[in-house]
């Protein structure tokens, strides 16, 4: 079984939220961050405020990320190109390197545990969510800052629409949820918000960057059966939908299949805003602050077949 | 901070190994020019370099046709599949496709693609192949992978990071077989950046020595076949006993001067392995090359281990291949094992006069004949990350 994890707090912010800068430390670290390392930070020091959690020590720190610092890698991309070695950036190039937005968040709120970034389109944020609860499940880690960012940048979403990607909701964010031991959480007297009662990832068959043909779903079975659950126990579900209308079709197929013949209302909360890999945060908070008495899925699947899907206890059913 | 109670941390096993590197197109060439003492670095020919201040790095210079698909544009799926196919060639992989896993390191995935579509006569879909997760997903397909599918960054240290990540899938139960380890390609934009930072030299890659002033990089992918211990039947090249991860949080782009990081790393791989330093055998350092770097690791080893430290050998097989980026911790570990295997360490090439304040037993000038039961692999990435693995060798 291994040890229990408690969801402590939440960060989330995007390009609407006003107090960005007030999450930054000072003028001089928002001029050495690009856009996307800004809102990561200031989503990873939102979600340790909330959770009352001073980083000092082993914090990890789980970035998902769909693109990484896209925008960034382009910018130091053109300059060479355009200006030659004269525009070369020192500066930007360790933004170009896939975990920079885990390594500038570690490096701002002093987490010296582990620090990695997953990369995957779409589930990213669950992925990492889900990879981080497993780790303090197996006792790796004790805490963990675990959630996603991204900043889309015109050309990859030109690039997903050549490849066969539908026209989807995307926005920049960051977003991160504290995920702590049972035991330590309550140890040190924090608020628990949730638990993740369990949680899994595979991989569903599909041609990249297309949907399957399968409605089975090896990710949400092996969830329940890590959190000794049965289908029947999920009340709510959270999706990835963000208007890619045949993967949404798809997804729905899956987590119909894996709960009947329990028909389950879903519930997005990228289709306001735009999705971005933070938000998978914000869907597990969610999940939690809604309590009741039954099991919430968040659930995401990618084109090309990566599925994750994460139960989530409220406190009531946390308490125990 | 409440910390975390480790539940176990029982031994993988890895079952077999490929690669494709500077010193050849598959596993074999890349043992014997490391006990040879063959050198892979040399003049750039894959892309103009005539604008680049160091034009000189590990290519890769032929490489080998795929089999039965369709060759890929991107450089860096090439190298990942050409390294499954030597894998492939010398283990098969039995496991249900759902009970596979694919969990591979990188520092930069396909970003060649990138500058190809930013390119004048570009288009869109080649940044496609740019996004990080593109190669594995590739890889997965090859090795018919339907487990979980994981592309892992903690930049140069990736291929520990991935080494990690694919045990902890296994003792996690989560998957039967996982095919692991790393990637990067040598490219202008990684050239560029390097060069940027001035990290790069213009003399010979020359770790742990007094006159060492920068480093090379390389290019190259390796893979480890993983299973659970006792799950593979006939013969393995070892185990992996023990891994750990840890941040500086300090810079982004240089490591922490007293190396708190990697010391937290070193530690936590031992004790999760079970032991303790004097049953370290062998150490394979990072050994970049770089001033920094090589110094803060030749201080780490020496308060982690001890004075025993004076006997261990020490390698770097970094001045031979470049730093190959996400694939070098991954062949640092093969490389460990084989020397378990082979009764040899491989000596660092370009090491001459050691640094009095890197004083180890550098293994210098010629191989050295011993057989390391135990290994520890250390790596340093940007961003701060540092990871170590403890590995445990097979005598042949």
């Amino acid at each position: 079984m291994g040890q229990r994890v408690a969801i402590t707090g939440v960060g989330v912010v995007d390009e609407r939220t006003p107090d960005v800068a007030t999450w930054l430390a000072d003028e001089s670290e928002a001029r050495r961050l690009s856009r996307i390392c800004q809102l990561t930070v200031a989503a990873g020091r939102r979600a340790l405020a909330d959770a009352g959690l001073d980083a000092h020590g082993g914090l990890a720190v789980m970035v998902g990320t769909e693109f990484g610092d896209m925008v960034s890698t382009i910018s130091f991309v053109d300059g060479y190109l355009g200006r030659g070695p004269g525009g070369l950036s020192a500066l930007l190039f360790p933004h170009t390197v896939m975990n920079t937005m885990a390594a500038t968040t570690a490096i701002a709120v002093s987490a010296k545990g582990l620090s990695l970034t997953l990369s995957a389109l779409t589930v990213a944020g669950e992925l990492a969510i889900a990879r981080a609860a497993s780790a303090i499940r197996a006792g790796r880690v004790g805490a963990c800052l675990a959630g996603g960012a991204d900043e889309p940048a015109p050309l990859v979403m030109s690039a997903l629409r050549e490849a066969g990607a539908a026209p989807e909701l995307r926005a920049a964010g960051a977003g991160f949820v504290v995920l702590e031991t049972f035991d330590g959480a309550r140890e040190r007297g924090a608020r628990i918000l949730g638990e993740i009662a369990g949680a899994a990832w595979r991989a569903v068959p599909a041609r990249p960057h297309r949907i399957g043909s399968t409605a089975s779903s090896r990710a949400i079975a092996a969830a329940l059966t890590e959190a000794g659950a049965s289908a029947a126990e999920v009340g709510r579900v959270y999706t990835s939908a963000n208007g890619d209308g045949p993967r949404e079709e798809w997804e729905r197929a899956l987590v119909d299949a894996a709960l009947a013949p329990h028909r389950l209302t879903h519930r997005s909360l990228s289709v306001p805003t735009g999705r971005h890999s933070g938000l998978a945060a914000h869907s597990v908070a969610t999940a939690a602050s809604e309590g009741g008495d039954k099991l919430a899925l968040v659930h995401a699947v990618a084109r090309g077949g990566n599925q994750v899907a994460i139960l989530v206890r409220g406190p009531d059913g946390s308490d125990s | 901070m409440p910390g975390a109670t480790r539940l176990r941390a029982e031994p993988v096993t890895l079952v077999a190994a490929g690669a494709v590197t500077p010193l050849g197109a598959d596993l074999d060439a890349f043992w014997s020019g490391l006990v040879t003492g063959s050198d892979g670095i040399s003049a750039i020919e894959r892309f103009p370099v005539a604008d680049l201040r160091v034009r000189r790095a590990g290519e890769i210079k032929k490489l080998r046709p795929l089999p039965s698909v369709r060759q890929p544009a991107c450089r860096a799926t090439h190298l990942l599949l050409a390294a499954a196919e030597d894998l492939l060639a010398r283990a098969a992989i039995t496991a249900e496709p759902a009970r596979i896993a694919v969990v591979v390191g990188t520092a930069l995935g396909g970003v060649e693609q990138l500058e190809r579509a930013l390119a004048p006569e570009g288009r869109p879909r080649h940044a496609a192949a740019a996004f990080y997760d593109t190669p594995t997903h590739a890889l997965a397909r090859r090795v018919d992978a339907r487990g979980p599918v994981v592309t892992v960054s903690t930049a140069c240290a990736a291929g520990a990071t991935a080494l990690g990540a694919a045990a902890d899938l296994l003792r996690a139960d989560l998957a039967d077989v996982v095919v692991a380890g790393g990637y990067d390609a040598l490219c202008r934009f990684v050239l560029r950046g390097f060069d940027a930072l001035r990290s790069l030299t213009r003399d010979r890659v020359r770790p742990f020595d007094r006159r060492r002033n920068g480093l090379l990089l390389g290019e190259a992918a390796a893979l480890v076949l993983m299973t659970r211990d006792g799950w593979s039947e006939g013969p393995t090249l070892g185990r992996l006993l023990g891994h750990a991860s840890a941040s500086d949080a300090a810079h982004i782009a240089a490591p922490d001067q007293n190396g708190r990081g990697l010391e937290l790393a070193v530690r936590s791989a031992i004790d999760e392995a079970g032991l303790i330093p004097d049953d370290v055998d062998f150490v394979s350092a990072h050994g970049t090359g770089t001033p920094l770097n090589d110094r803060i690791e030749a201080d780490v080893l020496k308060r982690t281990l001890g004075p025993r430290v004076q006997t261990i050998p020490v390698n770097s097989i970094k001045a031979g291949l470049g730093h190959t980026m996400g694939a070098g911790a991954t062949l640092e570990a093969i490389m460990c094992l084989l020397a378990a295997r082979e009764g040899v360490v491989p000596h660092t090439l370009g090491l001459e006069e050691p640094d009095p304040a890197c004083d180890l037993d550098h293994v210098m000038g010629s191989p050295r004949a011993v057989h390391p039961r135990i290994s520890l692999s250390t790596s340093l990435g940007f961003g701060g990350c540092n990871a170590a693995l403890v590995l445990e060798g097979i005598e042949a």
